[in-house]
């Protein structure tokens, strides 16, 4: 009886953690943990506040840099997209522009993603196709060079990075903002401008997606079947 | 900024997604996590300094400021709407009060203008009222005509047989 009680006392909680999380309130993100800090922050910015400034570029700038540097895998590009972000939020603040209504995270973000959605199309313009003999050329040197086989846990991020590549820009987007740019699915709903049932169903899509891409057998470098395969994302979940 | 405290909530209370995507997902949040350590060191305080004037700059102007962004939104609507209305009055007011002195500016360019035609429309008057004066005349001459030639025609002798129905002419 007792047992039972318990059981399902953990799975309410567990359900509240899930609603908590949907809702936005994901726990240990960069932004301060009471409502009235970031309206306040954001009208001493506003009224010329350097310090404020300083506070607010230090909050965001990390999840900003985040998601540029995990779709363009540039530091120079994500630098470039992070000050360009700021630039105009100044701007917007300064002049009025910005009205805040509670979605500051959802409006910082959007830009974010539009900047980067640009950047990437420049790039992808003006790319210039690589022989993918010279990449594994790189990695095998890479490899002698440091003496020592990349770590399971390493190849298994690797992988994953590979696979949300792969992905459709709309899907990896929205583990992009999750992951990289700790937003709730409610912000991100609101972001994207669907209902959050909908992007629930997009993110469960996606990550089947990812576990498919996964399932694909690699091809080591050495011709034999890699090793990494099912091992990205599954072989964490023994440890926990 | 480092956050050591790993961010990510999961999927705790999704029972559908499954062992298998839930460490998928928390090994994403991982790598999320890995992207945002890797930014550059100073880079939030470099981006700060490199942007800071735009706020600045902007808060200068006036009008900037009168719409400034105040945190709060309903307060915000409430000082625009005070603001327009005050921007209004002052713009109406300074139309009044240039609009006399415009209308004196352009009566003393056209003066000279208005005095001529002002003269030729005096001499038209002068010469039509010299015009109805000898009508004036000619008509009481012939008034006094009329009148001469009823006594004449009265004081006649034969006039009585001119009587009909018992009233004279």
């Amino acid at each position: 009886m007792f047992g039972l009680r318990m059981e399902a006392m953990s799975r309410r909680l567990a359900r509240c953690a899930f609603w908590m999380n949907v809702l936005g309130h994901a726990q240990g993100r960069d932004i301060p943990s009471d409502a009235v800090g970031l309206p306040g922050l954001l009208a001493r910015a506003a009224a010329g506040d350097a310090a404020a400034w300083r506070e607010l570029v230090g909050l965001y700038a990390r999840r900003v840099f985040a998601m540029a540097f995990s779709r363009l895998r540039s530091r120079e590009a994500a630098e470039e997209i992070s000050q360009s972000v700021f630039a105009t939020l100044a701007a917007k603040l300064g002049t009025g522009m910005y009205t805040e209504q509670g979605k500051f995270e959802s409006w910082l973000m959007r830009v974010t993603m539009n900047r980067i959605r640009d950047e990437a199309r420049r790039a992808r313009r003006h790319a210039v196709p690589t022989d993918p003999s010279v990449l594994l050329d790189v990695r095998q040197t890479e490899a002698a060079a440091s003496g020592e086989e990349p770590g399971q846990d390493e190849r298994s991020i690797q992988r994953l990075r590979e696979a949300m590549e792969k992905l459709p820009d709309a899907d990896r987007e929205v583990l992009m903002l999750r992951h990289q740019g700790q937003m709730g699915f409610k912000e991100i709903a609101e972001l994207l401008g669907e209902p959050v049932g909908t992007l629930l169903a997009r993110h469960h899509r996606a990550l089947k997606k990812i576990r498919e891409l996964l399932d694909v057998e690699p091809q080591s470098a050495d011709g034999r079947p890699g090793s990494g395969s099912r091992s990205a994302g599954r072989g964490e979940e023994h440890g926990r | 900024m480092n956050d050591t405290r790993e961010t990510h909530a999961g999927f705790e209370g999704l029972e559908s997604l499954g062992a298998e995507l839930r460490a998928i997902d928390d090994t994403l949040a991982r790598v999320g996590s890995i992207d945002r350590d890797a930014i550059p060191s100073g880079l939030a305080d470099r981006i700060a300094a490199a942007t800071e004037h735009r706020l600045e700059a902007s808060n200068r102007g006036v009008i900037g400021r009168m719409f400034a962004f105040t945190g709060a939104s309903g307060t915000s609507w409430g000082l625009r709407i005070a603001a327009m209305i005050g921007l209004a009055a002052a713009v109406g007011s300074a139309w009044l009060s240039m609009r006399p002195a415009a209308s004196s500016t352009s009566t003393s360019r056209i003066a000279p203008v208005t005095v001529a035609v002002a003269k030729s429309v005096e001499q038209d008057i002068e010469s039509w009222l010299s015009i109805t004066n000898a009508t004036d005349s000619e008509v009481a001459q012939l008034s006094l005509d009329s009148q001469e030639i009823d006594a004449a025609t009265i004081s006649d002798p034969g006039a009585d047989s001119w009587i009909l129905d018992g009233e004279p002419l």
